[in-house]
């Protein structure tokens, strides 16, 4: 049974659809990442989920009771607990803020501050307990709103952008914290984030959404190496998406012609069709053309940008074409050079969604 | 000239001394004047706050057609003259009028009455700008972490009890200074309806001007008091 089921709910604002009907469900100790642009309804879907928010269809259906008939929605607000990007915390010191929600289920004053003593040295805030919670810096602030929903132990956490307003070094070492946490703890969580490398370090599977609508709804892997469409593709960063027509192919192989190239995947495809396809940048390489590899596509470096401690390498293969390739920095070739871009038919990636 | 510019001063400061003197003797006429006008003006800011907290909070939660002409016509009543609320309160609690069967007319309670009248306005209209001023989400973040609709009310109460006793302060301080309401509606009777304010006009008509500067002083004082303990509890609780 589904920790959370929530089937077709949708949301209206201002007799304006803000969330068209969307289902999601999520297992016990689970993790699904809601991803997407800014304005895609992410934080909506969450707060309809939540409960927080009043939805226009569909139904919510928490560890098999229906919400709203079989469970009331203060049990369902105390039995689960939400962290927004802003911390909104309450006049008052931080122990007061961590031990509110507490408080307000009624429990008593020395449990309240055993268990809110344990979650501030989880979270490494115990020397802000006397503090008032207006005088916190953004991380600070953050932490403590994280420390009083996990106070509060609940059966499901929403987390809507928790880390988007923090520097990066606060974010990175906040995630991987309560990324530690929620391993330990296996917690459901719904996380919404624009962050899709946030979504991978911390969920297991992940809801694409983009315009109030939900694209795709698999694992991380599956989403980013494997998107429906060509927008599931361009929202998780895809850049190498182009369109070909299917050629015969050889056995199970099917060829794809594109911008004079031939290119081979391990995928089906009827003869003659135009197809939208995706080379996964992670798996193409730079290197010497030779007749082992299937694929070779030949072209000159057009531009080389320094990521981190790799390099983003454009070659243009083709009028207007441009694909780009992942390297490591002390190999980047030079600009202008001539160079072969080698992949396995595995490489390429047919849209199951196709544009009409 | 000069001896009546003495004479002039003298009796001012014959007046100060006699003042004092009626203060800390425990004059009985002073004090029942005093504790009247507490009671009478801390009921009706106090009736203002039950009433006017959570209409301003339902002004400023909901949305309604109308709803910026009501807050307007609140507003409003931020400039009501005093004797306009005295004169119609006296036509309406006349014998005859239509509230003339509650027998109101010059008593403590058509003081009251008159006072929470003149204060409401003010604390409905400082109700709903603060909780306007909260920020939206803080009401999704309580119902998420648990909170019934009680506690809510019980939190944003608490999230907003600075201003809230600056409401109080305000209507406090518009109150217990006005006169024109207070005489109209009370008829200054002695041991009943007569309060600081309708005293001075009577003592200083009368020529009193000891006693009517006495009342001024603890007028004087009183205001301060409850303004500086109202502010002490505020700054308890302001960020620093």
């Amino acid at each position: 049974m589904a920790m959370l089921h929530a089937e077709n709910i949708s949301v209206r604002r201002g007799g304006r659809l803000t969330l068209a009907p969307c289902s999601l469900s999520i297992e016990a100790g689970e993790r699904l990442a809601v991803y997407g642009p800014n304005g895609a309804g992410k934080s909506t879907l969450l707060q309809a989920a939540a409960d927080l928010l009043p939805i226009a269809t569909g139904s919510i259906v928490f560890r098999g009771m229906a919400l709203g008939t079989e469970l009331a929605q203060l049990d369902y607000h105390r039995r689960t607990a939400a962290v927004f990007q802003e911390p909104l915390l309450l006049r008052g010191t931080v122990r007061h803020n961590v031990e509110l929600g507490l408080k307000l289920r009624g429990v008593g004053a020395e449990e309240r501050g055993r268990r809110a003593t344990r979650w501030m040295e989880r979270l490494r805030i115990t020397h802000l307990a006397d503090r008032p919670a207006s005088l916190l810096s953004g991380g600070e602030a953050q932490r403590t709103s994280l420390a009083r929903a996990l106070v509060l132990e609940p059966e499901m956490l929403f987390l809507d952008e928790p880390f988007s307003a923090l520097d990066a070094p606060t974010r990175r070492r906040l995630l991987s914290e309560l990324a530690e946490i929620l391993d330990e703890r296996r917690i459901a969580t719904l996380f919404v984030t624009h962050d899709l490398d946030e979504a991978a370090e911390l969920c297991d599977r992940c809801l694409v959404l983009d315009a109030g609508h939900s694209l795709q709804q698999d694992d991380m892997t599956t989403v980013i190496e494997r998107p429906l469409s060509r927008r599931v593709a361009e929202i998780v960063g895809a850049a190498n998406v182009f369109d070909g027509v299917v050629a015969p192919g050889n056995g199970s192989k099917v060829a794809i012609e594109w911008s004079g190239h031939r290119i081979q995947s391990s995928l089906a495809g009827r003869a003659g069709a135009k197809v939208t396809f995706m080379l996964r940048e992670e798996r193409l390489r730079l290197g010497t053309p030779s007749a082992d590899n299937i694929n070779q596509l030949r072209g000159r470096v057009q531009q080389v940008r320094r990521r981190g401690a790799k390099s983003l390498v454009a070659v243009r293969v083709g009028n207007p074409h441009s694909v780009l390739v992942w390297c490591e920095s002390g190999e980047q070739p030079d600009l202008n050079q001539e160079v072969a871009i080698l992949f396995s038919p595995e490489a390429v990636w047919i849209f199951p969604q196709q544009p009409p | 000239m000069a001896s009546a510019t003495w004479d002039y001063w003298s009796e001012i400061g014959k007046g100060f001394i006699d003042a004092v003197l009626l203060l800390v003797t425990f004059d009985p006429e002073t004090w029942s004047i005093i504790r009247q006008s507490v009671l009478i003006s801390t009921s009706g800011t106090l009736a203002a706050l039950v009433v006017g907290v959570p209409m301003g909070a339902w002004i400023a939660l909901s949305s309604f057609r109308g709803r910026g002409l009501l807050l307007t016509t609140f507003n409003t009543g931020f400039g009501l003259p005093p004797v306009v609320v005295g004169l119609l309160m006296s036509i309406l609690l006349l014998r005859h009028g239509p509230l003339g069967w509650l027998n109101l007319r010059f008593t403590p309670a058509a003081m009251m009455i008159a006072q929470f009248i003149l204060s409401v306005p003010i604390v409905i209209n400082l109700t709903a700008v603060a909780i306007q001023q909260l920020n939206p989400k803080l009401w999704m973040q309580m119902r998420g972490l648990g909170a019934s609709q009680y506690q809510m009310l019980w939190l944003i109460g608490r999230e907003i009890r600075l201003p809230l006793i600056g409401a109080y302060m305000a209507g406090f301080g518009a109150v217990i200074s006005e006169v024109g309401a207070s005489q109209m509606v009370g008829g200054n009777l002695p041991g009943s309806t007569r309060v600081l304010t309708t005293a001075i006009v009577m003592e200083t008509g009368m020529g009193h001007y000891d006693r009517a500067m006495a009342y001024g002083i603890v007028l004087l004082m009183l205001v301060a008091a409850v303004v500086g303990l109202l502010t002490w509890f505020q700054q308890q609780d302001a960020p620093p």
